[in-house]
């Protein structure tokens, strides 16, 4: 069970890490983004299943890389005009 | 409006930073009011980041199924499908669906961890105006999701904005249902300071908002919503939202003993 815990622990750390990393590779354009912020969730989820089930400082780091990787993808990319524009723009084209 | 700010060089679009705003700030009355309704506040907190996850993906889906009818009608005009992809995965969200998404975070929370899952909803319903509330300040430094036209003072030139209307002053119906839901945090707040009832807060808060939501969609001028007959897509929801806060408001017990025999897993360790 501990080695489980421990598992969890390290996966969300390195998931938060790469995560994070993704918000830096804007060259990659937004597909970069969008992987960040999958591997944020995912590694946030680990963490926080790694905490209730046995509180390491690890899961903590992870827990909060991943809420940091989240933000920092999801501040550059979640906009609530993107897509209406992008239909509106196909609309306009009839 | 304002749709993008520029921090250090950069430019992020305002939407985004609202919402973050929002939930930062729910998180924090989370973790406040957790300890006095037995929770821990790392409870508070993970369990609205579950429901943020939720929000993410339920908004996301609902929006696609909204939007899937203009796309298929207009599919001739597809060019670039990659791209098209792209745009609808990162941009555009329905609140409907990500409030489901975000219950339904909340309960596979407590489910997962063995927590009672009624009053874990209690605990953060109040939160979810709040963050509904900033979320559409940021709507309006975007200029989406706008109103009706009118004549100024109450019509306002979404002169910025990438998707409203230039030429017209329009009814700034985002800050309304702004002010609407601090009105209605405040009434969840007020109400959730003594022990309720398990499921009355979120029963509360979806009849009102429920009720709003479909008055307010009348005012409304953005026709990328969906609609279907003589209703839009939220008001065919709100429709059937007000019996499920009903329900759960006056027959809360009921909701819950339903809960509990399908849903609930078999050990409950909540401190409640």
């Amino acid at each position: 069970m501990e080695n489980k815990t421990n598992g969890m622990a390290v996966g969300s750390l390195v998931l938060g890490i790469l995560g994070i990393l993704c918000s830096f590779f804007s060259f990659l354009g937004a597909v970069a983004y969008l992987v960040g912020i999958i591997l944020g969730i995912i590694g946030l989820i680990l963490g926080i299943s790694a905490k209730k089930q046995q509180p390491c400082g690890m899961a903590t780091a992870g827990i909060v890389l991943s809420i940091i990787a989240i933000v920092l993808c999801a501040i550059s990319l979640v906009a609530c005009v993107a897509c209406v524009a992008c239909v509106g723009g196909i609309a306009s084209e009839m | 409006m304002l749709p993008f700010i520029e921090i250090g060089g950069r430019q992020f679009p305002m939407y985004s930073l609202c919402i973050l705003l929002g939930i930062a700030g729910g998180l924090v009355v989370s973790a406040m009011r957790a300890p006095k309704r037995g929770f821990l506040r790392e409870d508070a907190v993970f369990s609205g980041c579950y429901a943020c996850i939720g929000l993410m993906i339920g908004g996301k889906i609902l929006y696609l199924l909204t939007i899937l009818p203009t796309l298929w009608n207009h599919r001739d005009q597809i060019t670039e499908p990659l791209e098209l992809i792209q745009d609808l995965l990162l941009g555009g969200f329905v609140f409907y669906g990500g409030l489901c998404g975000a219950l339904a975070g909340i309960l596979l929370y407590a489910r997962q961890f063995h927590l009672d899952a009624f009053r874990l909803l209690d605990l953060l319903t109040p939160v979810i105006p709040l963050v509904h509330a900033v979320g559409r300040v940021g709507c309006f430094c975007a200029g989406c999701c706008y109103g009706r036209p009118v004549d100024p003072p109450f019509g306002v030139y979404f002169e910025a904005s990438l998707t409203a209307p230039h030429d017209m002053a329009l009814f700034p119906v985002q800050l309304l249902e702004s002010a609407l839901n601090l009105l209605l945090f405040g009434i969840l707040l007020f109400l959730g300071r003594k022990p309720r009832k398990k499921g009355t807060l979120l029963g509360l808060y979806l009849s009102l908002y429920a009720v709003l939501r479909f008055g307010l969609e009348f005012l409304r001028y953005d026709a990328e919503r969906g609609s279907f007959l003589f209703l839009s897509t939220s008001q065919w929801i709100s429709l059937f939202l007000l019996p499920v806060g009903l329900w759960l408001f006056f027959l809360r017990e009921d909701a819950a003993l339903f809960y509990k025999m399908n849903f609930e897993g078999k050990k409950n360790t909540s401190v409640n």
